[in-house]
């Protein structure tokens, strides 16, 4: 499967949250990565057609996803963000329910919800109400209405947001089972979610594609960039305020700081290997972008 | 779509606090009824032996059904002399005659008059007074056919026809269905049930998300919209019919009897000039029915007003501004000559006794149909624009969209 986007903008009045993103996917875990604000939620939209882009086209194998209409939709699974569902409905009866918005026969519908119950570890809940399911519990409902009908393109937006770290990984993992075989869009601005699973990421900044790359290609560029550096409190206090430091650590009477930049900052700065939150950090600062975006 | 339709009921109008409200408000109703029954029948003084009840259900088998000279005379046999002897007011107002029925002349004299003579009296008078007016419709007919007032002509052809052979031949037990057909409490608690369950449609999806994922689905979007007006429909009408059930019920449950559902409407004193020769029985199918019709137009006008907000309380106090003005309106203009201002309210198919309980035409062309036919084809013209708009305004998946445009 390939999934092309070409050329996608949508502008909100005078400000672009998406401009001319271009790019192709195949199989695999798609990290989506960018701040709050950087068009990832406006392209996933555009993507499954609750929005509609400015221009540029989609293309699922070659084929403009608007002329697809109801045979697209078959295709994709969508986890929006922030789902709450219907609190008053069992998790059965809510997937069962999805199983009728999919399209999937009623006699394949409940062993349908069961199986991907069970690979959700929900089996047990399954006649719980939705209001009374813990946050992880609830993502973990939301990723089965989303597989139900088998789909080649699954999209999650923000999946875990407001979950706990075991959650978390819990969710990270299960990702990572249902990605055979399928092209998974996985938009989120919490690093750790996707440095570990995806087969590429696509850092968006201000509606831009900065960059795209595996997680390896993108700290590869970045060597030389990232830094650690020994300093008094005095010192750590005027680095910190100079360059992008992206983790300071106290060690006894001196700090040990991780600072993010083009050159050498400082003697006796160590140069050190990279790692995603490092590229993150380094272009999405706010001052080396410039806003030229808005009309 | 049957699925979909299940499901959008059972999401929207399942919910346990709907259904506390249904019981509260079906309780309310019921205590609102025995209400009017205590409230305005004479004859909830008990079982006792001189009690009007058991006086009036005793003397009642002797009139019943058909009525006849017989009967008539055998009821003045006994009302004339109790009359005659009450006229002046000196006769004796002990409580324990036993000469009497009720233990006092008075109240004999009472129970009489109210329950027997004087409906027997309209009953055996309505088919003359109704001759009359054919009678006279008719010869205005002929009149304004001289003087080429067509649809004068035509006004009066259609009254000629409607009273024509009007009778009453039974007589029957008529307070039940007096208070029965006059009672308009259960509207109000129709109205607020149903705007409490309607108000929730579009809304809810997008105060919990679920628009966006309906969206994304392939029986999402507009699928889910029609899914969304015919439960929204379902919901309407089993709430309307329900209460229009339990009015009826609750009525008969309280006056402890049925009788009088077979009598013509017209038995009935405010519905002397009624548009429709059909019994009460038949009647309350029909009031049933608009009020069904009534609800559904204005339940889809709420859903309409409210499927543009993120929130329901905005939508609610809009919606219940707008149930406040078509009821303050279409009470005021019950009884009024306007009839559009009737025709165009739904709130009158609601109450239907102003529609129903007067021979009332609209012009429509030169043709003069009776103001409730108007009634309910304009509420389903409404209805459907407003079906039309809910579908039509309602998100579709732009992908779908450009797809069926292309």
């Amino acid at each position: 499967m390939e999934i092309t986007f070409k050329d996608i903008s949508k502008q909100y009045k005078n400000k672009y949250a998406l401009k001319n993103f271009t790019t192709t996917l195949h199989e695999g875990v798609y990290g989506l990565l960018g701040e709050n604000g950087a068009g990832k939620t406006t392209l996933i939209n555009i993507f499954v057609g609750i929005l509609c882009s400015d221009s540029g086209t989609i293309q699922v194998d070659g084929q403009d996803v608007r002329a697809q209409g109801k045979d697209f939709l078959s295709q994709i699974g969508y986890m929006p963000q922030y789902p709450i569902f219907y609190r008053d409905f069992t998790v059965k009866d809510f997937l069962l329910y999805m199983c009728t918005l999919k399209d999937i026969p009623t006699n394949e519908a409940e062993g349908r919800v069961l199986e991907l119950l069970a690979t959700v570890n929900l089996l047990d809940g399954q006649n719980k109400k939705i209001g009374a399911l813990s946050g992880g519990m609830r993502q973990r409902v939301g990723i089965a209405q989303a597989m139900l009908s088998d789909p080649k393109i699954l999209i999650l937006d923000e999946p875990t947001a407001g979950l706990d770290p075991s959650e978390r990984i819990r969710f990270r993992n299960l990702i990572s089972r249902f990605a055979q075989g399928r092209t998974i869009l996985l938009a989120t601005h919490i690093v750790s979610d996707v440095e570990c699973i995806a087969r590429e990421i696509l850092l968006l900044k201000q509606g831009r594609l900065l960059m795209q790359g595996t997680p390896a290609a993108l700290e590869h560029n970045m060597e030389g960039k990232v830094w650690n550096i020994t300093a008094k409190a005095e010192e750590a206090a005027w680095l910190t305020d100079m360059y992008c430091v992206s983790n300071m650590k106290q060690e006894s009477e001196s700090f040990l700081l991780r600072v993010v930049g083009d050159g050498c900052p400082t003697e006796g700065a160590q140069p050190t290997q990279p790692n995603l939150e490092d590229v993150f950090l380094y272009y999405c600062r706010e001052e080396d972008y410039d806003t030229s975006d808005t009309i | 779509m049957i699925h979909l339709i299940r499901y959008e009921f059972i999401k929207q109008f399942c919910k346990r606090s709907l259904l506390a409200l249904f019981v509260v408000f079906s309780i309310a109703n019921l205590f609102k009824i025995y209400g009017e029954y205590r409230s305005y029948s004479y004859l909830t003084d008990g079982s006792g032996e001189g009690s009007w009840h058991t006086v009036h259900w005793q003397l009642y088998e002797d009139y019943k059904g058909e009525i006849t000279w017989e009967k008539m005379d055998h009821l003045l046999a006994i009302y004339q002399p109790l009359m005659e002897a009450t006229s002046d007011m000196t006769a004796s107002t002990a409580t324990d005659d036993p000469n009497t029925m009720t233990g006092n002349l008075y109240s004999d004299r009472n129970l009489l008059d109210k329950y027997f003579v004087e409906p027997m009296e309209y009953f055996h008078e309505y088919s003359g007074r109704s001759e009359q007016v054919a009678d006279k419709a008719r010869q205005n007919a002929a009149l304004y056919a001289k003087q080429g007032a067509i649809y004068k002509q035509r006004e009066s052809g259609v009254i000629y026809h409607l009273y024509t052979g009007r009778i009453i031949p039974a007589f029957a037990y008529r307070e039940m269905c007096n208070y029965y057909l006059n009672y308009d409490f259960s509207i109000v608690l129709t109205l607020m049930l149903s705007l409490y369950g309607v108000i929730g449609t579009f809304v809810s999806e997008k105060e919990t998300q679920m628009d966006m994922l309906l969206l994304v689905s392939p029986n999402g979007g507009r699928k889910t919209t029609l899914a969304k007006i015919f439960a929204v429909t379902i919901f309407l009408f089993l709430t309307s019919l329900w209460f229009s059930l339990l009015d009826l019920i609750g009525f008969a449950a309280s006056f402890q009897t049925f009788e009088g559902l077979a009598l013509p409407v017209f038995a009935i004193p405010n519905f002397a000039e009624a548009s429709v020769n059909i019994s009460i029985f038949q009647y309350a199918l029909l009031s049933a029915a608009l009020k069904c019709v009534g609800v559904w137009v204005i339940g889809l006008f709420w859903l309409l007003i409210s499927m543009f907000w993120k929130n329901a309380l905005l939508p609610f106090v809009i919606n219940f501004a707008l149930c406040i003005g078509l009821t303050v309106s279409g009470a005021a203009c019950a009884h009024s000559n306007f009839f559009w201002m009737k025709v165009v309210n739904p709130y009158s198919l609601l109450t239907n006794r102003g529609l129903l309980g007067k021979t009332e035409f609209v012009n429509l062309g030169g043709f003069p149909v009776l103001t409730w036919q108007v009634a309910v084809w304009f509420a389903f013209i409404a209805g459907l624009v407003a079906f039309s708009a809910v579908y039509f305004l309602s998100a579709e998946n732009y992908h779908r969209c450009i797809r069926r445009t292309k």
